[in-house]
């Protein structure tokens, strides 16, 4: 169609449209991950940001929908959504592109999509202390200037989805020439590719296409992939979001139960893998849809959420948490993957946990709603997790009435490790300089498995292989634990060791741990171990040597 | 033979830690604090050497217990040093921040006013650092010093006294109820062995170091007094243990050379404090002016 120019509900179509176009291919950008690992995988992350910006684009009311509201609330929707580092530099495009759209009023012209995507580029480089080339950051950055440099008077909105899309490609297929890690894992930048997709939907939505058929599809993994929002009812008839992951004590009947959801609510999503059921439905009776699930096994991730108090931004139940807990000077907030390690954290000082969940990512809401619930002055920040330290960083920058620093701990062990420096008498800078120095003191290592077939560096690697990464890379490759853990502990300088550390995961039994220990203790004489049982989701052990 | 006495006399109480080779090298009144454990009262160093507390400690299920000095006891001894022919006392005790010790110091120089001059300083410390600011007040007497200057200057001393000391557990501060702000650290799974610092009469959490075994933390220790002493100054500083002399000797070796120190006094830490802190605990006190 030759649009010149688009109103709020056609804008709001188009980003919507991309919302669904990303949710539909990110499998395809988890495919690109670098690393085989399944963990903080970049299309779930993008898709999850995104998915909160539909979230927010549906609380406008019908009458209200304009192209500066949609652009005020996509942003807002991304801020507050943003998962992942790739989801923080894109919901920074999408707070550069909205910024440009929020002064169009009701109408949005070919000439604003180019101011757009150049405002995008330079919001996304800004928010970027260390910006890398070979990115979803190339890829904006060339795209957008493409556009403006090919565009003339007479181009359509169609035109410049067009040419941003034809040097996003081209730009697309030379990230491997930028960044070495690329080309030897014969991929191109995830980030990139979602971003791309995410505008092909845009493109696709202009033309009225908002629904995408979700390609290979992968039945064992469950991800946050919550319905589309592609209704905006003036009113929400189904008044609370609740969501839930039940650990099947008995096989829960997939069908059986969405046609109970149904009748209860709308959007409705049942997904159920080995012993795990992810539900999510809109209902005006979020008890009964506990005490249903309840009868199948244990509940947790239980989360309930107001949407009709939330369009004032925070629900009230958050105020409420704040209000109890007892004010304070300092407070800690980590983020953390499993009881064992939330219960570690808790006696170490830590303030508030935020539970990784699934993927591990929090997204930077997730820890807004942690810094209000303590209830402090200054509030420090241990993201324990590289590809979260932007949300948290983002968070930060978001606070106005705390201080926030983050201690960018990339690991756990580095986080506990930070926390041994911790006063929580102390000044909030004096302590963040502290643990980030006390961080530097231990090596860590991870151990996981492969999701699929690779070749990383000098190692050919197999799905299904056990990982051991250390520091961030990826130094051991084999089929024995045992084995796997002495190659990885061989590249963690040892010989000048004197405490490691191993913290087992929820696939671990203490039988096994006990016995990797006795033979680790055995084979490391001069090393003192110590177990704890972390019960971490996907990681079989971390690691730390100090 | 004689004992010619000093006009000014050093008194302080048993958590000073003093020897007893120290206590008579400079005429030091130390006045003993009462320790129970298994049901027997000792008078501290009196009754009971330090060594066989230990013992008895590492045998008892029961943390002991300490009692302080009442203001008569004090009392007493101020009268009797004054018949001695002593027209001053100087009377430093355990920080009034970790007990009432130095409020019955006080008490008893009101209740003596008429027969002698007691000045009461407030260490704002602990065993070896208290036992630091004692031995300095002692020297600079012993150097004929006169009153006033002698207790300018121990102000300046008491305020610049820093303990660093490294415990294998919280247990027993935690049981004593002296924990004060190192409390966050109660409960942790993980083994946790504390460097903890006692300065104007608060002890802190300094630095918490991971490991069982401990050198890890031992190390650290002396990281951290190398990071704190400046180098271009003298230092002044006692180094104290319980039962552990050869880490106390490791202390001075790694030391020596990177700080300006003319002695290195080793203090074993008495039955008071030990009781407080628990067996394994090793420090150092030290001031620069």
């Amino acid at each position: 169609m030759n649009y010149t120019s688009i109103d709020g509900k056609q804008f709001m179509n188009m980003v919507l449209a991309g919302v669904n176009k990303l949710n539909a291919d990110k499998a395809s950008i988890d495919s690109l991950n670098v690393f085989p690992v399944p963990d903080g995988d970049t299309g779930t992350n993008m898709s999850l940001t995104l998915n909160s910006v539909a979230r927010f684009l549906g609380q406008i009311p019908e009458a209200e929908i304009t192209v500066a509201k949609v652009a005020e609330q996509m942003a807002y929707g991304a801020l507050m959504g943003a998962r992942g580092n790739s989801g923080v530099i894109l919901s920074q495009i999408l707070g550069g592109i909205a910024k440009v759209f929020a002064t169009k009023g009701d109408a949005a012209d070919a000439k604003s999509f180019v101011e757009g995507f150049a405002n995008g580029k330079e919001s996304a480089y800004k928010a970027v202390v260390k910006p890398m080339e070979g990115t979803i950051l190339t890829v904006c950055r060339e795209a957008s200037e493409y556009l403006s440099a090919v565009y003339q008077e007479n181009f359509t909105i169609e035109d410049c989805l067009k040419a941003y899309l034809e040097e996003g490609y081209r730009s697309l297929d030379r990230t491997p020439e930028l960044l070495p890690v690329l080309k030897q894992a014969g991929v191109v930048d995830a980030g990139a590719k979602g971003l791309l997709t995410i505008v092909e939907g845009m493109l696709a939505g202009l033309n009225g296409q908002i629904d995408f058929a979700t390609e290979n599809k992968q039945e064992t993994v469950i991800e946050n992939d919550y319905p589309e929002y592609h209704i905006h009812p003036d009113q929400i008839t189904f008044q609370y979001c609740t969501e839930l992951i039940v650990r099947n004590k008995k096989e829960v009947d997939v069908e059986a139960a969405r046609a109970y959801l149904n009748e209860l609510g709308d959007c409705t999503l049942v997904v159920s893998a080995g012993d795990i059921t992810k539900v999510h439905v809109h209902t005006n009776h979020p008890g009964q849809v506990l005490e249903y699930f309840g009868s199948f096994g244990d509940l947790n991730d239980i989360k309930i959420e107001n949407m009709k108090a939330q369009s004032e931004r925070f629900g009230v139940a958050d105020e409420t948490a704040a209000a109890e807990r007892e004010h304070k000077a300092l407070a800690v907030v980590a983020v953390s993957a499993g009881e064992g390690l939330n219960e570690i954290f808790a006696g170490l000082g830590v303030d508030y946990v935020i539970t990784g969940g699934q993927t591990m990512n929090p997204s930077t809401e997730d820890f807004m709603n942690a810094i209000e619930i303590v209830n402090a002055d200054a509030v420090i920040l241990l993201p324990n997790n590289k590809n979260i330290i932007m949300a948290a960083e983002q968070a930060a920058n978001l606070s106005q009435d705390v201080q926030v620093r983050v201690v960018a701990s990339r690991t756990i062990p580095q986080g506990i490790a930070s926390l041994m420096a911790y006063d929580a008498d102390g000044d909030v800078d004096e302590n963040a300089e502290a643990m980030a120095d006390a961080m530097q003191q231990v090596r860590s290592a991870e151990v996981t498995y492969a999701v699929r077939d690779t070749s990383i560096d000098a190692f050919e690697i197999k799905e299904g292989q056990l990982l051991g990464i250390v520091e961030g890379k990826i130094k051991a490759v084999g089929d024995d634990m045992q084995q796997l853990i002495c190659d990885a502990l061989e590249e963690m300088d040892m010989e000048n060791a004197e405490l490691a550390t191993l913290y087992y995961g929820e696939g671990v039994t203490e039988d096994d741990a006990n016995q990797l220990l006795a033979y680790l203790e055995e084979h490391y004489p001069d090393v003192e171990f110590e177990l704890y049982l972390g019960a971490q989701a996907v990681y079989s052990y971390l690691i730390s040597v100090e | 033979m004689t004992l010619i006495m000093s006009k000014i006399r050093i008194v302080t109480d048993s958590t000073a830690d003093l020897s007893q080779e120290l206590v008579e090298r400079y005429q030091i009144e130390m006045v003993p604090l009462t320790v129970t454990i298994n049901g027997t009262s000792y008078k501290d160093k009196v009754d009971i050497t330090n060594e066989t507390f230990y013992q008895l400690m590492q045998s008892s299920e029961e943390l002991p217990t300490t009692s302080q000095i009442t203001p008569a006891e004090f009392a007493e001894v101020y009268q009797r040093i004054a018949q001695e022919g002593t027209e001053h006392i100087i009377s430093i005790h355990l920080a009034s921040d970790l007990s009432g010790t130095y409020q019955s110091s006080v008490l008893a120089a009101n209740m003596v006013q008429d027969t002698i001059a007691v000045h009461n300083i407030d260490s704002r410390n602990a065993t070896i650092g208290m036992g630091l600011i004692v031995l300095s007040a002692a020297k600079m007497v012993e150097s004929g010093m006169a009153l006033e200057e002698i207790l300018e200057r121990l102000q300046e001393i008491v305020a610049k006294t820093e303990l660093y000391f490294l415990l294998d557990s919280l247990d027993n501060l935690h049981k004593g109820g002296r924990i004060g702000k190192a409390s966050q650290l109660v409960g942790s799974l993980l083994n946790i062995k504390p460097i903890l610092c006692l300065k104007d009469g608060v002890i802190s959490a300094y630095e918490k170091v991971r490991g069982n075994k401990g050198n890890k933390a031992q190390e650290r220790l002396i990281d951290i007094l190398i990071e704190k002493i400046d180098p271009d100054k003298e230092v002044y500083c006692v180094i104290g243990y319980c039962d552990n002399l050869e880490y106390s000797q490791h202390i001075q070796e790694r030391l020596e050379g990177k700080i300006n120190c003319s002695e290195f006094v080793y203090l074993q830490i008495g039955s008071v404090v030990g009781t407080h802190i628990g067996m394994g605990a090793n420090g150092m006190a030290f001031y620069q002016l």
